[in-house]
């Protein structure tokens, strides 16, 4: 009976340090792994911009610019606009009376300056 | 208020007592000229009316750094804006200004949908003409990119020809 009991034991020590020493040769197999891995450095994207108002163009002045080269051309805002009002009026005709004819009509507009 | 709301586009058909229902919970909001309703991406809670004055609808235009709006449609007394607030994911797709001192009127979802829940027919009738505003924004915009998408194909086509 005593014998039996001390080779259970004896095949549990057996058995629970052939696990352990698996596991510990994974794990340093992966460390090195890891080691041997080449660096990746990732570069942050740009930050559009900062909000700090509330509005469109009142916190347009505290809103830190990432590129300072493009600005706004308020002429060609003001062109956007009338082309896309002028869209719109042109664009109704066809919501109401839906045709290939009224989509592409006209609306005299161009957002090309050039 | 009820006066108001009987001439409003999105209520028309309702009965006396819809409407009366309606007044109960709208809640007027006085604007100051250039004084934003909502902003792109805010929380839509409320559905408004203008009742007085003008509200302009702009999408915010990104350059180098500086967001500005530009006007996509001029909304005036009776008008709805804001048809967000009744459908998922509850939030504004474009900003709301007002371009003149005006009035607004705001009803709440939660009491707007206690009230459908109360009397159908008011729910019905209204989501009849709510549909016919999304409907009309939805085709409105749908025009705008296909015009857009055949003077790219145009300018391309052009440009094809002329490089050989």
């Amino acid at each position: 009976m005593e014998a039996t009991i001390v080779l259970v034991l004896f095949f549990t020590f057996l058995v629970g340090g052939m696990m352990l020493a698996l596991a510990m040769g994974y794990r340093s197999i992966e460390e090195s792994r890891i080691e041997q891995r080449p660096e990746r450095h990732v570069q942050p994207a740009p930050v559009a911009y900062v909000v700090a108002g509330h509005g469109f163009f009142e916190s347009a002045a505290d809103r830190t610019p990432a590129s300072p080269a493009i600005t706004f051309d308020d002429a060609l805002l003001a062109q956007l606009e009338r082309h896309v009002r002028a869209e719109q009026a042109a664009v109704s005709q066809f919501v109401h009376f839906p045709s290939v004819d009224s989509l592409y009509s006209s609306s005299g507009t161009s957002l090309r300056a050039h | 208020m009820y006066e108001f709301l009987s001439r409003a586009e999105l209520f028309d058909g309702l009965n006396g007592d819809g409407l009366r229902q309606l007044a109960v919970i709208g809640r007027r909001r006085t604007l100051a000229a250039g004084e934003y309703v909502f902003l792109l991406g805010d929380r839509a809670d409320y559905l408004y009316l203008v009742a007085k004055g003008q509200v302009d609808l702009c999408f915010p235009m990104a350059l180098g750094g500086i967001v500005k709006d530009i006007t996509v449609e001029s909304v005036g007394a009776g008008k709805a804006l804001g048809w967000s607030a009744l459908v998922r994911p509850y939030r504004f797709t474009l900003a709301a200004r007002a371009t003149e001192p005006s009035e607004v009127v705001g009803f709440p979802r939660p009491e707007l949908l206690q009230v459908f829940d109360a009397a159908p027919m008011v729910g019905y009738r209204f989501v009849i003409k709510l549909a016919e505003v999304v409907g009309f924004r939805l085709l409105t915009f749908q025009a705008l990119w296909v015009r857009e998408l055949q003077r790219a194909v145009l300018a391309e086509t052009q440009h094809r020809t002329n490089t050989g």
